[in-house]
This record gives structure tokens, C-alpha cells and sequence, in this order.
């Protein structure tokens, strides 16, 4: 019997969706992390659980999601297209929809070169858009070579990344449809800093029928110096975003970022262009309380 | 053409320890473009191993020779009477120019000079960009005669990757997203459709190792599958 899906149904819903990252441990013990899964139990809707974040090794996600299963916490499973072929990358959904793990989030990954791993092969056998088609795939019950599958089909809800801000828009925006047109069911923001940055976006792309959570990132002190601009693999802070800091003084920064954060929250969930927010606490997921 | 960079003196000369005729066998084609295994670069490192060895009273002798091709029978076999008096080859020439000179004399043990690394383009004096991965099934009629394969470093085959930030690739800030320069390029040409439904995933059969091209005029002669 398959665990009731928190998440796919309140993306047919009304609900503001309220979902938080979380990294399995470098190890494998997954209780390493239950005081945060503790505090983001009650908090969100689901935990989207990374997969070797910033090319770094941790756990597995899928062991880490079953973990998180077993503890009532519901899980979306980040996979990235970075470290597996297509055939592991389907077989490992696969295990996963068999474990009961049927939230997906597919992405490209942060490159090879950022992690503890710098020697090892960049995989990129499939891209993103080609990894959400393999999904729509294997809920059709075959593979990406049209093989069928044996039993009963899996049910994903998978949903990718989109970029909202910077420049140029327009080929993340043609990304964008190309992942829109795999039937994906959601889409996750990279971080977002203001409701201002994302404007020309919605300009692009006037109506999106698909729920989109925007992501805030709680922005780490050393995160918001300028010598450090690039060192963080997909977080791009913009210069106005880092100039409401600059003149807070050391060990300030962290509880103001929050104070920002949560009013960006709240502005989010009253704005009326997203279905949700996706938080990302960088291993402060304990004080997601502060936050909400 | 094929780019190639030269190997750190050290590290070629720890690999001809021993030996005492040395033939350095350069290549007048590729390597000689790029600098890193044509006529003078065999002089050069010819010259700097008699130096070193000289102040190390080493009684080996160097030779040199550069031919036009290492990558064809016809010209390895004109060294026949030069690799009889000597115990060890070193090649400057690419991976398989050295393989091949490896093949055509059995009997002698074979080093490399150079380190091959990509099929690329003299971009400017002294400095050449990689081009080509030679993947065997060319999508540059649809992506604005700009490769994603190896343009992008993920090698992405549908779009830009969410790390690409003002334009610049997320791993080298100092370079064009290839997929910025595509999606202009075919912007400019009135040509977007031809990337707005998704590219299907590469086909890396065409890329099974070791690859084999035959000339159609030749496929009977050899019955061999085709790149």
C-alpha cells in the first residue's frame, strides 16, 4: 500500500506549499540528522533531499528519503543528472518508487569540479529536460528505450528547477518549456533575494500552469563577501541584495538575514505568483521555527 | 586538429632513465601547430636532454628526427634505418601518432613527449580552445554551428544549466555559457524552433571505443562497421 502523498495532493489544492532542503549525512548513519528532521517534521509540507550537494559526497538520497519515510517525514528526492548514466539514473527511480519514495525534483547538478571529488567523471548522460522525460516515461510504465516495465507503474510527482532572475533570461526561459512540456508537476526557483528580481520573468512567461515554489536561501555571512562572489555553485546573490548588509558588523548579519528572509516569506505567499516557497537553511534547518 | 601540450621535462626524462640511444621522433603536423611536437620543438628538448644529461655525465646520445605524419605507415617506415641504433623511441607526436609508431617497431619500447588533449582551433598566438569531442553524430546544423557537447562544460544538450550568471559558464566565470552563445546565434538567424522541443539524449554507440570510419568506396575491401 503506498504511503499517502502529502505533497501531490496539495499541489491540486490551494495550500501555500512550504518545502525545506535537506542534506543526508557525509556517513552512514541517518539519524546524524534527526534533530533537523525533528524540526522540519511539523514545520513543511515535504523535505527535498539533496543529492552529493555541491558535488560533495554524502548518503545516497534514496536510503536518506526511505529514512525520512520511516521517520513519517515526507520526502521529494533530488536526483542530478551528474553522477549516474540513464541506466542507473532509471533504475535507482526505480528502487525508489518501490520504496515508496515518489517525489521527484531532477536537476543538471552542480559541476563535478566544485566538490571533494574534483578527479571523478562528469556524467551528464541525460540533462535535466531528458531526466524529467524519463520520468513521464516510467509513468507510462516503460523505459526511455520504449522497453516495458513489469507490475504495477510508478506515480511520480516530478518537478525541476527554473531560474527566475539574471541575465540573459530568455534561454532559461526556453529551458523552462522544454521541462514544462515533459509534464512536469512542479517547479522549484533557484534562490531568490527579491520579489523585484523575478519581474522580467513573469513578463516571459505571463502564465504558468505548473505550481512554482520560489527558493529563499538563508545567505551564510561569508556567503555575502565580495571575494567569495562565485565560489557558491548556483547561488547567485546580486549586488543589491549584499549592499542592505554591508554595513552590518561581523556575527550581525546571520540574525538580520533571517529577519529578512522572513518578511520575504511572507511577502512570497502574498504575492499571488507562486504556489510556494521552498527554504533553503544551509544546516540551520533546527531554526526553521524562527522563520515561519 | 588535434592539440596536444608538452609533457614536464622532468617527468620525460625519469621516463628514458636507462637508455642510451634516444631517438626523438617528431610529428610535422598537428603537435608542430600547436607547438608542442614539430621540428623545433623536437630541437629544442633534443638540445635540453644533452644539456642535462651532460652535466650529469650521462654517455647517452640523443638523436631527433621529425617526419611529416606519425598517424600513416609510409612515413614510420622511413625511420626503419635510424630505430636499428637505438634502444628507445620518444614521440612528440599526438596519442595516436605515438601508438602507431609504437606498432610499426614492435621490438622497441615506445614514450610519450606530449600529452594529448582535444581537437581544437588556434584562438589566438599561442593559445588554442577545444572545438570538437568527435562524438560521432554532429548536431551543429541545429544548435547554430556552436557544440553544446563541448562547449558546455556539463555538456548539456537542451538549455543553459542554473549556475550560468550573467551570461558566463558556472565553472569559469571567464567564459561564454554556450547555451547563451546558441540561443543568440539562432536568435539572430530566425532559427529557434529548431531547439524549442527537447534534444534527444546522445546515441553513444557512435562514440563505441575504438572508433572505426571506412570510406564507402573501401567497404568491401575491409567489411568493417562504419563511425
Amino acid at each position: 500500500m503506498p504511503a499517502p502523498n502529502k505533497f501531490a495532493q496539495a499541489l491540486d489544492s490551494d495550500v501555500f506549499l512550504i518545502t525545506c532542503e535537506l542534506d543526508p549525512p557525509k556517513g552512514m548513519d541517518p539519524s546524524l540528522e534527526e534533530n533537523k528532521i525533528k524540526a522540519l517534521k511539523d514545520k513543511v509540507l515535504a523535505v527535498v533531499v539533496s543529492d552529493n550537494p555541491k558535488a560533495l559526497l554524502h548518503m545516497a538520497p534514496l536510503g536518506f528519503c526511505r529514512y525520512l519515510l520511516d521517520q513519517g517525514c515526507e520526502p521529494i528526492m533530488t536526483i542530478t543528472c551528474r553522477d549516474r548514466n540513464r541506466l542507473a539514473m532509471q533504475a535507482d527511480l526505480l528502487a525508489a518508487a518501490g520504496l515508496g519514495i515518489h517525489n521527484i525534483l531532477a536537476v543538471s547538478g552542480d559541476y563535478i569540479t566544485w566538490g571533494d571529488h574534483p578527479g571523478s567523471t562528469p556524467v551528464y548522460d541525460l540533462d535535466s529536460v531528458q531526466l524529467l522525460w524519463a520520468l513521464s516515461q516510467l509513468n507510462q510504465n516503460k523505459d526511455i528505450s520504449g522497453g516495458e516495465l513489469l507490475g504495477p507503474s510508478p506515480s511520480f510527482v516530478y518537478g525541476g528547477a527554473v531560474t527566475l532572475s539574471g541575465s540573459p533570461l530568455a534561454p532559461q526561459v526556453l529551458k523552462f518549456k522544454k521541462k514544462e512540456q515533459t509534464g512536469a508537476r512542479f517547479f522549484m526557483s533557484h534562490p531568490i533575494f527579491d520579489l523585484a528580481g523575478v519581474d522580467e520573468f513573469f513578463k516571459l512567461v505571463p502564465e504558468i500552469k505548473t505550481p512554482l515554489l520560489a527558493t529563499v536561501c538563508l545567505v551564510k555571512e561569508e556567503q555575502l563577501k565580495e571575494e567569495t562572489s562565485g565560489r557558491f555553485p548556483g547561488l547567485q546573490i546580486p549586488g543589491s541584495f549584499k549592499e542592505k548588509f554591508k554595513d552590518v558588523s561581523p556575527g550581525e548579519a546571520e540574525t538580520k538575514i533571517w529577519d529578512y528572509s522572513a518578511k520575504l516569506i511572507a511577502e512570497i505567499r502574498k504575492d499571488g505568483r507562486f504556489r510556494g516557497v521552498h527554504l533553503m537553511l544551509q544546516g540551520k534547518e533546527e531554526r526553521i521555527g524562527d522563520l515561519l | 586538429m588535434i592539440v596536444a601540450s608538452r609533457k614536464p621535462f622532468e617527468e620525460i626524462k625519469k621516463s628514458l632513465a636507462g637508455y642510451q640511444n634516444i631517438l626523438v621522433v617528431g610529428c610535422g603536423t598537428c603537435v608542430a601547430v600547436c607547438l608542442a611536437g614539430g621540428k623545433k620543438e623536437v630541437g629544442l628538448l633534443t638540445s635540453q636532454l644533452r644539456m642535462s644529461y651532460g652535466l650529469e655525465k650521462n654517455p647517452a646520445t640523443i638523436a631527433e628526427e621529425t617526419l611529416e605524419r606519425q598517424c600513416d605507415r609510409e612515413f614510420l617506415d622511413m625511420l626503419r634505418d635510424r630505430v636499428k641504433d637505438c634502444d628507445a623511441l620518444l614521440s612528440l607526436a599526438c596519442g595516436a601518432g605515438i601508438q602507431f609508431l609504437a606498432e610499426a617497431y614492435p621490438e622497441k619500447p615506445v614514450y610519450p613527449g606530449v600529452n594529448t588533449t582535444f581537437i581544437g582551433v588556434a584562438e589566438a598566438a599561442g593559445l588554442w580552445t577545444e572545438r570538437c569531442r568527435a562524438c560521432g553524430e554532429c548536431l551543429l546544423a541545429v544548435t547554430g554551428g556552436i557544440c553544446p557537447r563541448t562547449k558546455c562544460t556539463k555538456g548539456l544538450n537542451n538549455g543553459p544549466c542554473g549556475g550560468m550568471a550573467e551570461g558566463k559558464c558556472e565553472v569559469d566565470q571567464e567564459r561564454t555559457c554556450a547555451w547563451v552563445m546558441i540561443y543568440e546565434r539562432l536568435a539572430r538567424e530566425g532559427r529557434l524552433g529548431q531547439i524549442e522541443s527537447m534534444l534527444s539524449p546522445v546515441d553513444y554507440r557512435s562514440q563505441t571505443r575504438p572508433g572505426t570510419v571506412t570510406h564507402r568506396a573501401y567497404l568491401r575491401r575491409y567489411h568493417a562497421g562504419s563511425k
